[in-house]
């Protein structure tokens, strides 16, 4: 990860992913974001997707609100360990690591 | 669902010149989202590329997820990858792009996203500031104080762009790709996103008189805006896209005081109590209160009540009292179709309304008449700075003699939408001055329509000379005008050596422009 913050997801026409990822459709075009806080180089997740993500095994609260067909985002997020698990959907997992800190 | 209070109006037109649009826009106020786009590339491919660009943008802020300006930044960045990927899968759309400018709107701002040269204006509290730095050449020596608005608008080179969207790979952080910056978006102000086809022909002061002049209907102020770039040349596609916040048309227009326009009937006597009152009340407010900080508020309003007495009525002075009370940002207002025949000593800051904004007719702009004994100018500027003036009627005739309408010596100012008929020069320019005129008339003068003398600049746009005897324009002695947009009914011009009738004729209207006739008049360098 070279910049502040990256979109993990299947991806789209529409979508912007930095991290594209080819796999089940139980995984959203955009899953979460992954933001570095620049002054203490500590990672936030922020969960964007339909079936859910867990860090370490523990769901992250979704940043998804619905009202009528308008999506939005509540901007929640939660803190990532330095080394962490990342479960999308259940269905696919990825190792985090922070190379400043772990 | 923010947005229910905003005012908003996008337009389109094709131009004089081109054959097909390649401009498109696109407005959804319920999301708060404002977009012109200008596709490039030879064919259709200029058009695809900005149906492309919209489709995508629109797509990918429908989904509001992460930050607005992220939103901004994977739109345009998506749009761009999206174009390039069409181009490649088609050769007749090889090396379409476009370029483009974004606003979103979130809390009481807007994100701007933009790339090349369309451009963002913010027309607020009587000016109009640019927000947006064009991708081109011509435009970064533009900001950077090297070429004049109008010498930008002329320049041979201004179509050529450095960033553009859809000719190369992009992401969305990309550092020489995407400009994007959040701007305040005051309930009194209006966001104006234009492509250059409107800013390469209507100077920003033009635009935002237009905008002011129809504040509350946007629909008509795009209308008028494109109406404006096409008299002016419409060589390009233009398209406008003008969005108010829900207090800028109270505070664009300022109606006048009903009570003191209507003071005729009134015995003298009452009159006269009644300025006094007036003007002790304007003195009052000018007392500096001892140990208290004062707190700059937005412009006052000075109403000169119009006498009905006639030429010399006592209550004339009030005008100049008036005057020397005002402050720089302060508006003296005259009475919409009375008459005045003193003479307006025009003061540094001040603005001097003879109109109600918003109207652009004859019987609504306030006539100044000078008494017949009195000497003229019937406006002087004398070193003054930062002065406006709008909706005046400037009349002479036999009766009533005027050397000069108006009169600059080393002073800085704007004219709009006034008229000046039948004096010996309507508006004489000496010195070190600088004049803005815009949508103005200058008729039946007896020696010439305006004559500069000395090292000041014009800047002449969309201003009428009409009959006028001697000539319509003069420029000696090293004053420097330029010319956009004026209709001339004779080609009397005395213009400086470098300046050609030929490249004149090109931005304005010369009514008697016939090979031979042209040269009559003319004075060769």
């Amino acid at each position: 990860m070279t910049k502040n913050e990256i979109v993990v997801g299947r991806g789209g026409r529409d979508y912007w992913t930095d991290l594209k990822l080819d796999t089940l459709p139980d995984v959203s075009r955009e899953h979460f974001r992954l933001r570095r806080d620049p002054e203490t180089g500590k990672f936030f997740l922020k969960d964007l997707s339909r079936l859910g993500t867990t860090i370490d095994g523990v769901a992250a609260p979704s940043s998804i609100e619905v009202t009528g067909t308008e999506k939005r985002d509540r901007n929640v997020e939660a803190p990532v360990p330095d080394r962490a698990r990342l479960g999308l959907a259940g269905v696919y997992f990825l190792e985090f690591r922070s190379a400043a800190h772990g | 669902m923010v947005n229910t209070m905003l005012k908003y109006a996008g337009a389109s037109d094709l131009g004089r010149v081109r054959r097909n649009n390649e401009d498109a826009w696109y407005i959804d106020a319920e999301r708060g989202i404002f977009l012109v786009v200008d596709g490039i590339g030879g064919e259709a491919a200029g058009e695809k590329a900005a149906e492309i660009a919209v489709d995508r943008i629109r797509a990918r802020l429908e989904r509001q997820t992460g930050t607005v300006e992220q939103r901004v930044r994977e739109a345009i960045a998506v749009a761009n990858n999206e174009i390039l990927r069409a181009a490649r899968g088609n050769p007749q759309w090889q090396g379409m792009a476009c370029v483009l400018t974004l606003a979103v709107l979130d809390d009481g701002a807007a994100v701007v996203g933009h790339v090349g040269d369309s451009r963002l204006y913010e027309i607020r509290r009587g000016a109009i500031r640019k927000l947006t730095h064009d991708h081109s050449p011509v435009g970064a020596r533009e900001d950077a104080g090297e070429l004049s608005e109008i010498e930008a608008m002329r320049h041979p080179r201004r179509n050529e762009v450095f960033r553009d969207v859809g000719s190369e790979e992009h992401s969305p952080d990309d550092t020489d790709f995407i400009d994007i910056e959040r701007v305040p978006f005051e309930p009194d102000a209006a966001l104006l996103l234009c492509t250059d086809g409107l800013s390469d022909q209507v100077t920003a002061d033009y635009i935002r008189l237009l905008v002011e002049q129809n504040a509350g209907d946007p629909t008509t102020a795009t209308r008028q805006l494109i109406n404006a770039a096409n008299t002016a040349a419409g060589k390009d596609n233009v398209t406008v896209v003008l969005v108010e916040g829900p207090k800028f048309a109270a505070s664009a227009v300022l109606p006048p005081r009903q009570r003191l326009r209507t003071i005729g009937i009134i015995p003298l006597l009452a009159g006269l109590l009644l300025v006094a009152l007036f003007v002790a009340f304007v003195l009052r407010i000018f007392q500096p209160a001892k140990g208290v900080v004062t707190v700059p508020t937005g412009p006052r309003i000075f109403y000169v009540p119009a006498f009905s007495g006639g030429p010399g009525a006592p209550g004339e002075s009030v005008a100049q009292a008036l005057i020397e009370a005002a402050q720089p940002g302060d508006i003296i207002q005259f009475a919409a179709g009375r008459e005045y025949h003193q003479p307006v000593r025009l003061k540094s800051g001040v603005t001097f309304r003879g109109s109600p904004t918003g109207e652009m007719a004859n019987d609504s702009r306030a006539i100044l008449r000078l008494a017949p004994a009195t000497a003229g100018p019937a406006v002087l500027a004398d070193k003054v700075r930062d002065v406006r003036i709008q909706g005046l009627r400037i009349l002479a005739d036999p009766q009533a003699p005027l050397p000069q309408g108006i009169l600059l010596v080393d002073s800085s100012v704007e004219i709009d939408d006034t008229e000046i008929e039948g004096a010996t020069l309507g508006i004489e320019v000496r010195g070190a001055s600088k004049l803005h005129m815009r949508a103005c008339t200058i008729r039946d003068s007896l020696a010439g329509g305006l004559l500069a003398s000395g090292p000041g600049s014009l800047w002449l746009s969309h201003n009428s000379f009409l009959h006028n005897h001697g000539f319509n324009l003069a420029a000696r002695d090293g004053a420097e005008p330029s010319l956009t947009g004026n209709v001339f009914d004779k080609s009397t011009l005395e213009l400086p050596p470098d300046l050609k009738l030929d490249s004149v004729r090109e931005h304005n209207f010369l009514l008697d422009a016939k090979p031979a006739a042209t040269r009559q008049g003319v004075r060769k360098p």
